[in-house]
């Protein structure tokens, strides 16, 4: 080997390694926003009874210390950092497979259906008799497989490329919003009023049963999502070099699309439609690490989980006590941190 | 062992552009594919790398390919535009992406890091692709094609961004790896004195069709520059055995524009 390969090899390896010292320094800032978020609330704890309630269970000095820790706040922080991993992971895939650094959950218009989905049944007062809690998720879940199934019926017909599926996602965004201001418009005051809460997102709905299935998807997401991160790096490409390496383009567009949309219903079935985490989140992880897949699909599910729960905490402190809508505080945090990325410009290929 | 593509078609939404095509590539020789703008040199190789659709068959060692060409034939695209925030070293080893795992294979990388210090860019191997020049990412382009240890190499007009010195360098290993690795390639060039010199046949199109074939002294003759470029050129014997293009002037019975 040349001298100068030595040193391209050398600055390789020290570049790997100051990716993953990236992705654990994101790891620690995620652990430190989440104590931080147990400790506040109404009745403000300090960072020893968290811990002291975090390791002894229930059964710890104060019970009611234990009690607002794991019953209250633990599963909201569980949804927080889950909510903001989804989005910020089906954020960064939609952005790869279309291109288009605007690109989000919100871009092909699967929030908007979610949304319908749940406007729907709230108005109509529907109910499922086994389970009343599943029936707004299983609602929104349902309308975001539409919205994928139209986009793939568009796809289908006319090709899986980046502008026809942009093109489709905004028809179907387009769709779903005005359904849902008809909804709204139909309804009487106090259904407007649930229906509209529901569509700010807030994390007050969040139960360890909620937790549960929408972290599953999530964990599945991340590893079907991870077994095509080389295949989804080639994109970058352009169709015709990626194809010409051997990647079916199409059908890799498609399928990524699909885990996309169950990311996204699985994040806004419970706690409602919160935007903007899926659009800032992989533009701050792309520039921490760059465009290799491996790395950026796990550092924009961390960076989505960290500004979640960020939000979550600026949300607690600016009203104690009531419960402001995270999605409102998600967008007011988060257009002026866009726009410092915007203004810093971009450093790529770190 | 060879390449074979016979009565191949290939178009585009209303218009045929390559008609009725035949040839056999032997395996360890470099064709060049010459021809005017707009002849039908891209679209031939992309459809014999399967990423048109056409008539006609494709055959490698006696076996007709399918669609998708499960990863025998590589094809270096004429454009190079790269939009990712990747390294030169990750841009190389997306060359076997179909074998990549999430654990890179540390002597797939050192494999990779060869194939550029072959193409004289180790310097480069850990800048951002999109921060270089033409030249330089139509290199780093190139070693992705080579890393691939393909069994066809198709390279659309590898050299057009290149200075003289980075030509030569270029086709001469080119060359070299398709004698040693038995490789089919064909490259498209429109430096006819290039062609001449580091193909060991060329290929003539013109308006999709293939005018003429053979070595390059009885391809390249003033009477063909005429009808196919609608130059007249002279053609002058160079040191070494070499072919020198010079053309004088545009006549006027030349090709329709391109
Ligand atoms: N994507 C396309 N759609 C329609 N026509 C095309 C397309 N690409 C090339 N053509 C046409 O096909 C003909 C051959 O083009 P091409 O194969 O790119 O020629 P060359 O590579 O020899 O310059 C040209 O007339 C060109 O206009
Ligand atoms: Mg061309």
């Amino acid at each position: 080997m040349s001298i100068a390969l030595e040193h391209a090899m050398l600055a390789h390896r020290v570049r790997s390694q100051r990716r993953a010292r990236r992705l654990l320094g994101c790891l620690g800032a995620l652990v430190a926003v989440a104590l931080v978020d147990l400790m506040t609330g109404p009745a403000m704890l300090t960072v020893e009874q968290v811990l002291d309630a975090l390791l002894h269970g229930e059964g710890t000095a104060d019970p009611m210390v234990g009690i607002i820790v794991h019953t209250i706040r633990l599963p909201m922080l569980a949804m927080a950092v889950i909510v903001g991993a989804s989005l910020g992971l089906g954020g960064a895939v939609m952005q790869t497979i279309l291109g288009n650094p605007l690109a989000s959950p919100y871009t092909l218009g699967f929030s908007a259906a979610a949304g319908f989905g749940a406007a729907t049944v709230i108005l109509f007062g529907l109910s499922l008799p086994f389970a009343p809690w599943l029936t707004v998720p299983l609602a929104a879940f349902g309308a975001t497989a539409a919205a994928a199934a139209l986009v793939y019926g568009f796809a289908r017909l006319r090709g899986a490329t980046a502008e026809i599926l942009v093109l489709a996602g905004i028809a179907t965004l387009f769709l779903f919003q005005s359904l849902q201001s008809l909804l709204q418009y139909l309804a009487s005051p106090e259904v407007l009023q649930q229906i509209v809460f529901w569509l700010f997102g807030s994390l007050i709905k969040a139960s360890w049963s909620s937790v549960a299935v929408s972290g599953a998807i999530l964990a599945v997401s991340l590893l079907v999502l991870l077994v095509h991160a080389w295949p989804l790096t080639a994109l970058a490409f352009g169709d015709e070099r990626a194809r010409s390496l051997g990647i079916d383009v199409e059908r890799l567009r498609v399928s990524m699309l699909l885990v996309v949309s169950l990311l996204t219903a699985g994040a806004v079935a419970f706690v409602g439609t919160i935007g903007f985490v899926g659009l800032v989140a992989p533009h701050l992880a792309r520039i921490l690490i760059g465009d290799d897949q491996r790395h950026l699909l796990p550092m924009s599910a961390l960076c989505g989980a960290t500004l979640m729960t960020a939000a979550a905490v600026v949300a607690k402190v600016l009203s104690p006590g009531s419960v402001v809508p995270i999605g409102i505080v998600t967008a007011v945090v988060g257009v002026p941190f866009l726009f410092v990325l915007i203004v810093r410009g971009r450093s790529r290929g770190e | 062992m060879s390449l074979a593509i016979a009565a191949l078609q290939v178009g585009y939404a209303r218009q045929v552009v390559v008609h009725d095509v035949g040839a056999k590539l032997a395996a360890g020789t470099v064709t060049a594919l010459i021809g005017p703008n707009g002849s039908g040199k891209s679209t031939l190789l992309k459809a014999v790398a399967g990423l048109l659709p056409h008539r006609g068959t494709v055959t490698l060692d006696d076996r007709v390919m399918g669609r998708d060409r499960g990863g025998a034939i590589a094809y270096l695209p004429q454009d190079t535009g790269v939009r990712a925030a990747l390294t030169v070293l990750e841009t190389v080893l997306l060359g076997r992406v179909r074998t990549l795992g999430l654990r890179l294979d540390p002597a797939l990388v050192d494999d990779a890091a060869r194939t550029l210090e072959g193409l004289g860019l180790a310097s480069l191997a850990d800048r951002a692709v999109g921060s270089l020049s033409g030249g330089q990412r139509q290199m780093v382009l190139l070693a992705q094609a080579l890393f691939r240890a393909p069994r066809v190499l198709l390279l659309d007009e590898p050299t057009a961004a290149l200075d003289l010195r980075h030509q030569l360098q270029v086709l001469e290993l080119v060359r070299a790896q398709t004698s040693a690795r038995a490789t089919v390639t064909v490259v498209a060039l429109h430096d006819l004195g290039l062609a001449a010199r580091h193909a060991d046949r060329l290929m003539c199109l013109s308006a999709g069709r293939i005018v003429a074939e053979g070595a390059a002294s009885s391809v390249l003759t003033e009477e063909r520059l005429r009808a196919v470029y609608g130059v007249e050129a002279d053609i002058v014997a160079a040191r070494e055995g070499a072919l020198g293009v010079i053309p004088l002037r545009a006549v006027a019975t030349g090709p329709r524009p391109g």
